[in-house]
């Protein structure tokens, strides 16, 4: 089990997603815009975070951005994006360890994914924080 | 061939000159003699002067014959070299007039045409060229072209003709100038390329335009996409028990379902409209009842929500001309946006008023209000308010965008005033077809 921070704007994606990874035994945080979403990691209270990128008040790219610079959160992110998007933002986030899902996802291989990055954090990262 | 025949016509009188000095020695005292002299100043004074035959004594037969020739052959020398000449100054004047109606015929054309040499210092260039590049008449002629361009293109050697393909900045403005190598030169002896200069900058913003609003659409098609996958797949899994969940999750998808289908209605319509396809059936239009339905239709909306809803109608509407069907949607999106942005307990009005020659359909609401430096946006495709609780509420940001484009399409207008925190008032204006046909 995890805690994880959601950022999400979109009412229905943000439903889904956290009744999944909630279904997984996780603690999930639920923040509408990427304002939020830094207070929730800030406090401490973040394994993962699983962050859109087209939020109102501060979008994904620079919420990754902060929270690498604050080495936070403790175990990696999750970035949800469109492929066409990908590459650009891969680009405005060189160096940092995040995992990209693209839209539109399946919620099952969403939350695999998760699970699979705090196993893999867990055994192999000894640093806690998102960038490298 | 000119030159040549000169030469002979010059060797055939210094011929004929040497001959008869020649005679002037052995005859100095004779009179054929004397006669040939005399023939001889004539022939070389005027080519044109009588050529009848010299009727020489005896002891100068055969000088006169000979000479007769020599004269023969001088005339016809001179007769070829006169035509040579004539035909030489018709092909100048044809040239020039050619090359004077080539230059006028370049200097017309849109596109901008230089040659340069090897250093890329120009060598001609067109009336359209200095325009483009903001010269001057004859300012272009032995600068160097590649000072023009922001790019650097100093590496390129313009001699690499047809390969030459660069599209750049120019230094003195942001005008996108493409440069293509003309094949044209490379056929003639002369070291130049022709380059042919194109304003790209409209065709480019247009591309760019079409760019942004495919990633716009595919953007908004996506959440819808997205919503719908994750929630089928939910119910596929069979893992939620609980009834009002599972429709819950069902109409989620419905829901979505519809919000797809309605941007793909307002994506294609605004996209036909745009590029005048759409068809605009123009008829009659019953102001009063087109108003008094969609009010109708939005009524639930606004009971659902807790806002008032209001008509306000004079007792008597002008008719319109115009498509029924595309007038309603500008409505429904201008009636639909107000309820939309309208906290529960407030207030949304739609009245009509005729002023002049024009109709006024006023849409006022006690909602969030917009804000100064977002008024002009809101009409643009694809634009949503940064505000937190406008971004947080459904909307594909094309209703207004659509509207204001259908409206312009019946020449009219659409304006809008408003407040932050107080609301917001649209007004569509539309010029009125019939002014003798008013609905009570």
């Amino acid at each position: 089990m995890a805690t994880i921070v959601l950022a999400e704007d979109d009412v229905h994606i943000m439903r889904v997603v956290s009744m999944w990874l909630k279904q997984h035994d996780h603690q999930v945080f639920e923040a509408p815009n990427g304002k939020r979403a830094l207070e929730l990691v800030r406090s401490g209270v973040c394994d993962v975070l699983v962050t859109d990128v087209n939020m109102p008040l501060m979008d994904g790219i620079e919420l990754v951005k902060t929270c690498a610079a604050e080495r936070l959160p403790r175990l990696g992110v999750v970035m949800l994006t469109s492929r066409c998007d990908q590459a650009d933002i891969v680009d405005s986030l060189q160096g940092l360890r995040v995992v990209f899902h693209p839209k539109p996802f399946s919620p099952s291989r969403l939350v695999k994914e998760v699970d699979e990055l705090i196993k893999r954090a867990t055994t192999s990262t000894p640093e806690p924080c998102a960038a490298r | 061939m000119l030159e040549s025949l000169t030469m002979l016509a010059g060797w055939v009188i210094a011929a004929a000159v040497g001959a008869t000095a020649g005679v002037l020695v052995m005859h100095v005292r004779g009179r054929p003699v004397r006669q040939v002299c005399q023939r001889l100043s004539r022939v070389s004074g005027d080519i044109q002067a009588d050529l009848a035959q010299l009727q020489l004594e005896d002891t100068c037969g055969q000088l006169g014959a000979a000479w007769n020739r020599l004269i023969e052959e001088v005339a016809a020398a001179r007769r070829d070299l006169e035509t040579l000449q004539i035909r030489q100054q018709a092909r100048e004047t044809l040239n020039n007039y050619e090359m004077k109606w080539f230059s006028q015929l370049l200097n017309q054309i849109p596109y901008g045409l230089i040659t340069v040499a090897d250093d890329w210092l120009i060598t001609y260039a067109n009336a359209a060229a200095e325009r483009m590049l903001g010269v001057s008449e004859g300012g272009l002629k032995g600068r160097k072209a590649t000072d023009f361009f922001a790019q650097d293109l100093s590496h390129i050697s313009p001699s690499a003709g047809i390969a030459i393909d660069q599209t750049s900045e120019l230094v003195s403005s942001p005008k996108l100038v493409r440069m293509t190598a003309v094949d044209a030169l490379s056929e003639t002896e002369r070291a130049e390329t022709a380059l042919l200069l194109q304003d790209v900058t409209q065709e480019r913003e247009r591309e760019a335009e079409r760019s942004n609003f495919l990633y716009h659409v595919t953007h908004e098609l996506r959440t819808p996409l997205t919503n719908i996958r994750a929630y089928a797949e939910t119910l596929s899994e069979g893992v939620l028990q609980d009834p009002d969940t599972l429709r819950e999750c069902y109409n989620v998808i419905v829901g979505e379902t519809q919000r797809l289908s309605r941007l793909v209605e307002d994506i294609l319509s605004l996209s036909q409209m745009e590029a005048g396809a759409a068809r605009i059936k123009m008829d009659d239009v019953n102001t009063s009842r087109l108003v008094r339905q969609i009010v109708e239709d939005m009524q639930a909306q606004a009971d659902e929500k807790g806002v008032e809803l209001i008509l306000s109608m004079p007792p008597k509407v002008p008719t319109i001309r115009g498509d029924k069907e595309r007038l309603a949607v500008v409505l429904t999106n201008i009636v639909g946006n107000a309820i939309k942005y309208t906290p529960g307990g407030g207030r949304v009005e739609v009245t009509c008023a005729q002023e002049s020659s024009r109709l006024h359909i006023k849409v006022a609401d006690t909602g969030l209000g917009i804000a100064p430096q977002e008024r002009e946006k809101v009409f643009e495709k694809f634009y949503r308010s940064t505000d937190e609780r406008v971004s947080g509420l459904p909307g594909t940001g094309l209703g207004l965008a659509l509207a204001m484009e259908i409206v312009r399409t019946h020449g009219g207008t659409i304006t809008l005033e408003s407040e932050v925190g107080k609301g917001s008032t649209f007004t569509v204006v539309l010029p009125i077809g019939n002014l003798a046909a008013i609905q009570t």
